[in-house]
């Protein structure tokens, strides 16, 4: 194959693209189109797939007794939670230590960046063990006597926003700081020289300028909480089910691939078009301040 | 408001300046009348950003006092100051068009509507960027970014406009147009310009008064000609392009001349200015284009005449630039002459020719430090 680049000489594309291109068609596509086939084959409630294509599990998520549409309303809600304490928390963070880090900026983002190198799995069984009981929150409150007897703080829709939190706010502190950073201080300097206050500066100049940070991080933190199944599973116990735990659950209690595959095409649908609004909204920034 | 008028539009007493390991600016004392274009000129690292950053507020005196119209300013923030600056790099909002950054300044200052879309059309025409409103600024000219540069602040109507060396990122023929046309805005907007750079021709090109800084401090406070006829101090000299430096004492004096002798042993003629006594006087200095090149020696000596060998020739266009050696001196010197291209052709000097160099005692200019 020749494509031509604007320039005279033809460039060889497929010696170039070709690894990479083969890598991904094996295993991004090719699992994505799996899944897709499975969700249109025709299973009964056991689990029994036969032969033929029919949107019969679609119809049985929109009207049967699966759940599954509730599952995903939850997930959307926890997730969106998610993001906006995130958010919240993690713009002020990152914008304190682009601004006021000064010469700890390196030892602060290691900092917010070191615990999400240790195992996902890891942290949440250190944050049962924190909270959990027998755990250390609990032994402390009840060693001073501030409580008689040990909060149940495990096992509630609570808890697992809770671990949805702390397991992604790292993802949403480093767009917002790298977009915060870059920004010229000239322009703040130019806004204040202008008449504007502090908080007008921020409001005009800094937000608009971190946008790409915003959706970047967004983008990072929404999507995985979206499909996270480990923190439901292990802080929500099978009692708070996300739609990813459905899907896991379908897939190996259940052995019924046929649903589990429609739901997952469901939730991958929503995913694209939630990262797609996030690039429509904050432009070319988002996708530079995560890849 | 006669009272006001009397007053400068900005005085500078005993400003200094420290940051860790250096005085950048070293009490200053400066003041600028109402209408002028005033710059401060001096090599990068003089000091001359700093301040005018404290005149923005950007930064904050250690010691001295800041005036705007009699007012002291040291403690007023930099959004209720009423100066505006123009960045080295422009600084214009990348997320705002072009009408969105001439009216950022006013949108805050609680402008009603109706008045701020009518003196940002206002801006628009006199900045020649009809058109162009609604264009974000990336997608404009360097020159066209330069007139939004200025015209948000302008448009503002500040009582002075601080310039910290918005030209210097433009290339030579456009920089040339925009001295130009800074000019004609200085003119007809009539608001005090505070201009900082370290380029001498832009200063002599759109100053009323130009301020010499080195170090921290300044050398010499004077007209654009004054500093360029006659500089103070080795360093003035030096900057203005005055390269023909000659460290000396004053050996004589009386008839409106003073005579020196150079630590070479040249005796060098000058005019006497009334102001100065023979002790402050520690040198002379001569602009190349003020030193006359002959061929061939003439018999007769006349004053500030001198024989040499041509050493170096460089051809710059509208000037040649020789370099001479003075024959016969206890130590060494060596004089850089100009020959206008109009006047001399080129190939009637070569290198190993000897000559004979000569100025009229108005061309040497004393000096004192």
């Amino acid at each position: 194959m020749k494509i031509f680049f604007g320039t005279k000489a033809p460039v060889r594309i497929l010696p170039t693209l070709g690894p990479i291109s083969l890598w991904i068609a094996l295993f991004v596509f090719a699992p994505v189109g799996v899944i897709i086939y499975f969700s249109f084959l025709p299973a009964d409630s056991a689990g029994e797939i036969s032969a033929g294509v029919s949107l019969k599990n679609y119809w049985l998520l929109l009207t049967g007794d699966t759940d599954y549409g509730k599952a995903i309303l939850r997930s959307v809600l926890y997730a969106f939670i998610t993001n906006m304490v995130c958010l919240g928390i993690g713009y002020p963070t990152a914008y304190w230590i682009a601004r006021y880090g000064g010469r700890f900026k390196a030892l602060l983002l290691f900092l917010v960046i070191a615990p999400s190198w240790s195992c996902y799995l890891v942290r949440i069984y250190a944050l049962k063990q924190l909270v959990g009981y027998p755990g250390i929150l609990n032994d402390f409150l009840l060693h001073l006597g501030v409580i008689s007897s040990p909060i149940n703080m495990l096992y509630t829709s609570t808890a697992v926003v809770f671990g949805l939190i702390y397991i992604w706010l790292p993802f949403m502190v480093l767009p917002i700081y790298a977009s915060v950073e870059g920004i010229n201080p000239a322009l703040l300097e130019a806004s204040l020289d202008l008449g504007a206050s502090p908080g007008w500066q921020f409001w005009t100049v800094t937000l608009p300028l971190s946008k790409g940070g915003i959706f970047g991080g967004t983008i990072l933190t929404f999507i995985p909480a979206l499909g996270d199944w480990l923190v439901p599973l292990l802080i929500g116990g099978n009692k708070v089910w996300m739609a990813g735990n459905l899907i896991q659950h379908y897939f190996i209690v259940r052995g019924n691939l046929a649903i589990g595959s429609s739901m997952a095409v469901i939730l991958t649908a929503a995913v694209v078009l939630l990262i797609y609004m996030c690039i429509k909204l904050g432009g070319e920034d988002a996708v530079e301040r995560i890849v | 408001m006669q009272e006001q008028a009397r007053l400068p539009c900005v005085e500078i007493r005993n400003l200094v300046k420290k940051f860790p390991g250096v005085i950048a600016v070293n009490h200053i004392n400066l003041k600028v009348k109402h209408g002028e274009v005033f710059s401060l000129l001096g090599p990068s690292g003089c000091g001359k950003t700093t301040t005018l950053r404290i005149l923005a507020g950007l930064e904050t005196a250690d010691e001295g006092e800041v005036l705007i119209e009699g007012e002291v300013i040291n403690d007023v923030p930099p959004y209720r100051r009423d100066c505006n600056l123009v960045f080295q790099n422009l600084a214009l909002f990348p997320h705002m068009t072009v009408e969105e950054n001439l009216a950022y300044g006013l949108e805050r200052k609680r402008v009603p509507k109706s008045e701020i879309r009518k003196r940002v059309g206002e801006m628009l025409e006199f900045m020649q960027l009809n058109g162009m409103e609604s264009r974000y600024t990336v997608q404009l000219s360097g020159g066209q970014q330069q007139r939004v540069a200025l015209g948000r602040s302008l448009v503002l109507k500040p009582k002075l406009l601080l310039l910290d060396e918005p030209l210097a990122a433009l290339d030579r023929k456009l920089r040339k147009d925009m001295q130009v046309e800074l000019k004609r805005i200085q003119k007809e907007v009539g608001i005090t310009f505070f201009y900082v750079t370290h380029d001498q021709k832009v200063a002599l090109a759109i100053s009323d008064t130009i301020a010499v800084m080195r170090e921290g401090k300044l050398e010499q406070v004077a007209s654009p000609e004054e500093i360029y006829d006659t500089p103070r101090t080795r360093f003035v000299a030096d900057f203005m392009g005055a390269t023909n430096i000659f460290p000396g004492k004053v050996i004589a004096r009386g008839g409106g001349e003073i005579q020196l002798e150079t630590e070479s042993g040249l005796k060098i003629v000058a005019l006497a200015d009334k102001a100065s006594n023979n002790k402050t006087i520690t040198g002379v200095c001569v602009h190349p284009e003020r030193i006359n090149v002959l061929p061939t020696g003439p018999d007769v000596e006349t004053e500030n005449q001198f024989n040499g060998r041509i050493v170096g020739m460089i051809y710059q266009g509208d000037f040649v630039e020789l370099k001479i050696h003075l024959l016969s001196r206890k130590k060494d010197v060596s004089v850089t002459a100009h020959l206008d291209a109009r006047l001399s052709r080129k190939d009637s000097f070569a290198v190993g020719q000897e000559v004979t160099i000569q100025w009229d005692r108005d061309g040497s200019s004393t000096l004192h430090g």
